[in-house]
């Protein structure tokens, strides 16, 4: 049995003739504490089906399954990093990231305290008492991973979490993306357009066709971290993956 | 106190235009003889009394209000069902002048203060409620999406989200509310009370008292700054996160673009 499993989904909009087909058929087997990226051309509903594991979007047909269980809609076992900056802008950052604790009633001294610890590993001490908008761009997507990890899910979903920084910034946040995935054991979900990251992070890579969406090809990556010192290995990878997704 | 020399200004021209015989003194009182009027007014204590009545008046007209159109424009706004049935009714009884109100305020509540909190209350209530309403159409659902996902109920969704994106637009509803409340107050004390500054200023006004007029009408003016100094006060306050994030301040002073 796998730990995620997603099952012949297929998400059409609107009914009838005038039904638009995001995804066509996707099925994929994440297993437990892997980093798994899903790779695909822009619309080609990679989003829609991240939205459908984090139970936020319904299938059209198929389904998601965690640990054998049909999901039944959202929950904060399985937690969202959004595409664009999508914090509580009257919040402060530690405020952001104790925001699922409160939800479940934790006292304020002590998810104040958790807070502080995961932002201390995202890099952040000290910016405890920030407003969103008085971070960089990489800093907000640093504290939405820690908003996402404080609630301690089981799957980490990531909805290209780093398209809107430059491309520095872009670097260091993959390298500690890696370190804290290794760090807390979590099964991540990774969805990119960027063949570079997808091969920087990934233990497997799913690529899916242009839209509507179906699994074009399933690629497991045995290049040993950290990746940047196999250049030669990236190169023929990123070659044949770009092979693969021209013909498709 | 930057608005000053505009006020000065025109109580300029409000004591010069009379002195000189450009307006007419028995129409308009020179500024000075009706702050002298004010200062009798308030010595023997009826202006304050007129004063305490209207705004006692106005708050309970306004409470009720608020009271009755944030809950309700919330729950219009997220509930496109509930909405449409509303519509129809809403749109037909927005353009209903407060005034008009009246005689069925009168024939209801009788006399005294309920007839004109009712009128105050209706008022204000649908303008506060379709502001409200719209600004809850309005909230981002990127952000409930993330709180669903970090284990939100949609009970905590409404308070912890969408409650504290929409605290700018509710600010900016009270403060228009407030204003459409002191409008409201003194129409409905024209008629069937005994007290109250829009009393005071019926009655002088068939006395042929123009200046107890303009006492009346500046003492409208004084607390309705007041008041709303006191929202702006309370809502610095509580939109501090606001700061470094409002459009005026890429305009405004030192804009030489």
């Amino acid at each position: 049995m796998s730990f995620l499993a997603v099952e012949g989904i297929a998400k059409a909009y609107g009914d009838g003739p005038g039904a638009t087909l995001a995804l066509a058929e996707v099925t994929l087997e994440v297993r437990e504490g892997e980093l798994m990226v899903v790779l695909g051309p822009s619309g080609c509903g990679k989003t829609t089906l991240l939205q459908i594991v984090a139970g936020l979007e319904v299938p059209t047909r198929g389904r998601v399954l965690l640990r054998g269980r049909p999901i039944q809609g959202w929950g904060r076992e399985r937690t969202l990093v959004f595409q664009e900056y999508n914090l509580f802008p009257w919040l402060t950052a530690g405020e952001n990231v104790a925001f699922g604790l409160r939800l479940q009633g934790m006292g304020p001294g002590e998810r104040r305290e958790a807070a502080h610890r995961i932002l201390g590993r995202m890099g952040l001490t000290g910016f405890e008492h920030l407003y969103p908008h008085q971070l960089s761009g990489g800093m907000r997507q640093r504290v939405a991973i820690a908003r996402a990890l404080a609630v301690d899910p089981e799957v980490l979903l990531l909805d290209e979490p780093f398209a809107s920084v430059d491309a520095l910034t872009r670097t260091r946040l993959q390298e500690e993306l890696l370190r804290i995935w290794e760090e807390y054991g979590k099964t991540v979900l990774f969805v990119t357009h960027n063949i570079r990251e997808a091969l920087l992070l990934a233990d497997r890579i799913v690529v899916l066709t242009a839209r509507p969406g179906r699994v074009r090809a399933c690629f497991g990556l045995d290049i040993p971290r950290p990746r940047r010192e196999h250049l030669a290995e990236l190169a023929s990878w990123e070659e044949r993956i770009e092979r693969e997704i021209v013909i498709s | 106190m930057r608005g000053l020399p505009l006020l000065l200004m025109v109580i300029l021209l409000w004591e010069v235009l009379p002195r000189l015989g450009v307006l007419d003194p028995v129409l308009l009182p020179p500024f000075d003889l009706v702050a002298v009027r004010a200062g009798t007014l308030l010595t023997s204590g009826e202006l304050l009394l007129h004063a305490a009545v209207s705004l006692l008046r106005v708050l309970a007209g306004f409470a009720l209000a608020s009271l009755v159109s944030i809950p309700l424009g919330i729950g219009l706004g997220l509930r496109p069902g509930l909405r449409e049935r509303a519509d129809l009714l809403l749109a037909m009884l927005r353009p209903i002048s407060p005034p008009a109100w009246i005689p069925l305020a009168i024939l209801w509540f009788g006399i005294g203060d309920r007839p004109a909190v009712f009128i105050i209350f209706m008022g204000t209530v649908l303008a506060m409620l379709v502001g409200v309403l719209t600004a809850t159409q309005g909230v981002d659902k990127r952000l409930i999406k993330a709180g669903f996902t970090l284990g939100a109920t949609r009970r905590q969704a409404v308070w912890l989200i969408v409650l504290p994106g929409l605290l700018p637009a509710i600010f900016a509803q009270l403060r228009v509310g407030l204003g459409l409340a002191w409008m409201c107050v003194i129409a409905a004390e024209m008629v069937a009370v005994r007290q109250g500054l829009g009393y005071m200023m019926i009655q002088a006004r068939n006395l042929f008292q123009t200046d107890r007029v303009l006492v009346g009408m500046a003492t409208v003016g004084v607390m309705g700054w007041l008041l709303d100094l006191l929202l702006r006060g309370l809502e610095r306050r509580v939109l501090r996160w606001r700061e470094g994030l409002e459009a005026h301040e890429l305009f405004g002073r030192g804009g030489d673009r």
